[in-house]
């Protein structure tokens, strides 16, 4: 199998953040790029590089969303598919036609291939980063009041998140957290509809570290670590944690990272913006 | 700027007969499918390097087979008429949405555009066949048909054919219906029988409408907004002709099951079709000849179940939860596709609402109104193979009135029929693009390129079948665009008359093949 022709591209700086896949909010999925809201009807789009000289015609992108969690899971819900010709060289945007009923977290994941000239490598399913068909945009969103959990004298924020092992053998994972930079947001805001005027004057979120309960005490909170280790899922199964962090000014930005092997097969963002 | 626009709604092609089918409109219960959509040249030049495709459906349960055209010929203004296959089997009744991508040096150019899906299912028990569309479910209960004078030589079936047993085996099983083995047989392209329908055209109908939601006022909605319900009732009776007789030739089982009323009418002429392409082209015409019949009777301008409402206006308040019609139909006319022919009707309304019945009921005369005053045909009568020659064929096509039609306004194809009984099917356009000559000047051509050298020496056949096509603004009250009915033939291939005997299939003419 030779290099990819066909690439969704990764986020960058983030790779987790593709801006080459969006919703378009509304009943008009030719509108204007948006943020996904709970419960509102959104149209998925997604942009797909042509990496050759030569045409390619009818690939097939496939749109994906899982629950709440990290990287690809086996959980992972095909709402539609579209087919797209590509120019040499080029990039084409492609719609899929099926109107997406906004869950209350989700991940975007989209891939695109060409049966014969350019199939998907099964191997690089489970390593988002290695294989260019396949992008994703897992980027959740929590409005973070001021006393939202009362902790030791502050206060905290909770982050739910879902780690997950798309694999068919038991493996072992690290999960990290930490801050990241709001720049890393710049890509969506300038092309994939998040509305800038949420990061307000900016801020930084920090991180206390995972707990296994969903109302930590003082002494839970002391032991938080931002490093889980030696997370044995079965094939097929998850672990769900909660991320302990506060946000300082109008907005923060939470990076997770999931390893197997100290190789990257998972990423999620979640931003803290202030507000009811 | 964009670089092109789809002209009319697309529309759907029948998986065995190739025509379209009323209205354009999906039917699951066919399963695979052609999309075609009339894409029109919206720029002042040629579209060189233009490419287009079939992006996407907003049902996942259609899947299409992706496919590129290349525009890079249509000239500014022309229309073509592309193809895309698509699998209805898992779709759900509705309308639904396709968008088209065009890609060339003026940019981008996405067109979405709307299509009907109805489903069709048989119920076993009351030998009644359920019509569901998102503005309710229509029971359709054929009381009695026009049949055949004389039964037709009763069919021969390809037992050597794979799977012929295993299918055969399978229409034994009581929870698939005719329907279901018919669609089977479509998508094997199972086309060597004797087409010997069971009946030919509906006589006794009753349609029961249900709802949903029942509705208070005097007017309930037309299914898709669009059509009237008479465009159901004229596609299940195409439908299940087609059906039935392919059922019934591979295993004797695709009787459309008649109820409680008189016998049927055997007072039909025979088509007696044997062979793959004279089977296609008499299935197209036998239903579309069931079709045209049916919305004959059933008036254009308004059709029973709308006129009913229009005389029982119920009391302010009652909610209407039901409606049904007694539909009969009794041509003075044989049925003559693409001509005036008259059909006596006597139908009866009832509404029922939560506060009691009401009824209507009429008896008169209508017209077929999707006709021509005339077309010619022009092709080679003697075409050298040996030399390379191509078959090509011009058609020019006249309205009731003498307008001569262009474009859009019609689909055209031509039925290529070989000696062995094989047939071959293409498209005629009026796009300007080879073979045609000049865009929109109202010739239709189309040719047979990829037969050169190796057409069969001998007499072949053809037919040139033209439909109109459903060109309702999108914009129309649905009152308005529901009068506006696409996908009749109007060409005069058959007659079917009410006095026995044989009615012929009449093509449009043979060329002999020589070397």
């Amino acid at each position: 199998m030779g290099e990819a022709k066909i690439e969704i591209r990764d986020g960058q700086p983030k790779w987790y953040l593709s801006e080459d896949i969006w919703v378009v909010p509304g009943s008009d999925p030719m509108g204007s790029p948006g943020m996904p809201v709970e419960g509102q009807q959104v149209f998925l789009w997604a942009r797909v590089q042509n990496r050759t000289e030569a045409e390619i015609a009818n690939a097939t992108v496939n749109f994906y969303w899982t629950p709440s969690g990290i990287g690809i899971t086996g959980k992972a819900i095909k709402h539609g598919s579209a087919s797209v010709t590509i120019p040499g060289g080029a990039s084409s945007d492609v719609l899929c036609l099926r109107p997406w009923s906004v869950p209350y977290k989700a991940c975007l994941v989209v891939e695109a291939f060409h049966a014969s000239l350019d199939p998907v490598n099964p191997a690089l399913r489970a390593r988002p980063t290695a294989d260019p068909h396949l992008a994703q945009r897992n980027l959740t969103i929590l409005h973070v009041r001021e006393n939202s959990l009362p902790i030791g004298g502050e206060f905290f924020t909770i982050l739910p998140l879902m780690v997950n092992n798309s694999g068919r053998e038991e493996q072992v994972f690290t999960v990290t957290a930490e801050p990241a930079s709001l720049r890393a947001l710049d890509p969506l805001v300038e092309t994939g509809g998040l509305d800038g005027a949420l990061l307000g004057d900016g801020g930084e979120a920090r991180i206390a570290g995972f707990t296994g309960t969903a109302y930590p005490g003082p002494a839970e909170l002391d032991q938080a670590s931002p490093e889980v280790g030696e997370l044995k899922i079965p094939p097929g199964g998850h672990v769900n944690l909660h991320l302990i962090a506060r946000l300082d000014g109008d907005a923060g930005l939470v990076e997770v990272l999931q390893f197997a092997g100290g190789v990257q097969v998972g990423g999620m963002g979640f931003l803290l913006v202030r507000g009811e | 700027m964009p670089s092109f626009e789809i002209a009319n709604r697309p529309f759907a092609t029948h998986p065995m007969t190739g025509l379209m089918m009323p209205d354009g409109i999906f039917e699951t219960a066919l399963g695979p499918q052609e999309l075609h959509a009339q894409v029109r040249n919206t720029t002042a030049g040629a579209l060189a390097g233009t490419r287009i495709y079939l992006e996407s459906v907003s049902d996942p349960g259609i899947a299409v087979s992706p496919r590129t055209y290349d525009l890079g010929d249509l000239p500014s203004d022309a229309v073509r008429t592309l193809s895309w296959k698509l699998d209805l089997t898992d779709a759900a009744p509705g309308d639904h949405y396709v968008s088209f991508v065009s890609n060339g040096p003026s940019g981008t150019t996405r067109v979405i555009k709307k299509i009907f899906v109805m489903r069709t299912t048989f119920d076993p028990v009351t030998h009644t066949f359920d019509v569901d569309v998102p503005q309710g479910r229509l029971n359709v209960e054929f009381v009695s048909l026009f049949a055949a004078a004389e039964p037709c030589v009763k069919p021969s079936v390809r037992s050597d054919r794979a799977g012929t047993a295993d299918l055969v085996a399978a229409l034994g099983d009581d929870e698939r219906s005719f329907l279901d083995a018919a669609r089977e047989l479509y998508s094997q392209h199972y086309t060597d029988f004797v087409f010997c329908p069971p009946g030919y055209l509906p006589k006794e109908v009753r349609l029961t409408l249900s709802p949903n939601p029942p509705y208070s006022g005097q007017y309930g909605p037309l299914p898709f907004e669009d059509p009237f319900w008479k465009i159901i009732l004229g596609i299940v009776a195409g439908v299940l002709v087609v059906a039935a007789a392919i059922v019934e030739a591979v295993a004797g089982t695709g009787e459309i099951q008649t109820t409680t009323g008189p016998a049927n009418d055997g007072s039909c002429c025979n088509t007696e079709a044997e062979g793959e392409g004279t089977n296609a082209v008499a299935a197209g015409l036998v239903a579309a000849a069931a079709t045209v019949a049916t919305i004959a009777a059933a008036s254009d301008a308004r059709d029973p179940m709308r006129r009913g409402q229009d005389h029982t206006p119920p009391p302010g308040g009652e909610v209407t939860t039901g409606e049904n019609l007694k539909f009969e139909l009794v041509p003075n006319d044989p049925v003559a596709l693409g001509r005036p022919f008259q059909v006596d009707t006597r139908w009866e309304y009832r509404r029922t609402t939560d506060g009691g019945t009401y009824s209507h009921s009429v008896s008169e005369t209508q017209e077929n109104q999707h006709v021509l005053s005339r077309y010619d045909i022009s092709a080679p009568d003697v075409l050298d193979n040996t030399a390379g020659e191509t078959f090509e064929v011009k058609a020019e096509f006249y309205d009731a009135d003498g307008h001569q039609l262009r474009g859009g306004r019609l689909f055209v194809q031509c039925f290529l029929i070989a000696p062995s009984g094989r047939y071959y099917r293409t498209t005629l356009a009026d796009d300007g693009a080879a073979p045609d000559s000049a865009p929109d000047d109202g010739t239709y051509t189309g040719g047979f390129p990829h037969l050169s050298r190796e057409m069969e020496a001998g007499t072949w056949s053809y037919f040139v079948i033209a439909q109109d096509v459903n060109d309702a603004d999108p914009g129309m009250d649905p009152d308005q665009a529901a009068q506006i009915i696409g996908g009749m033939v109007v060409t005069h291939q058959l007659t079917i008359g009410f006095s026995g005997g044989t009615c012929p299939l009449v093509p449009d003419g043979q060329v002999d093949v020589v070397g």
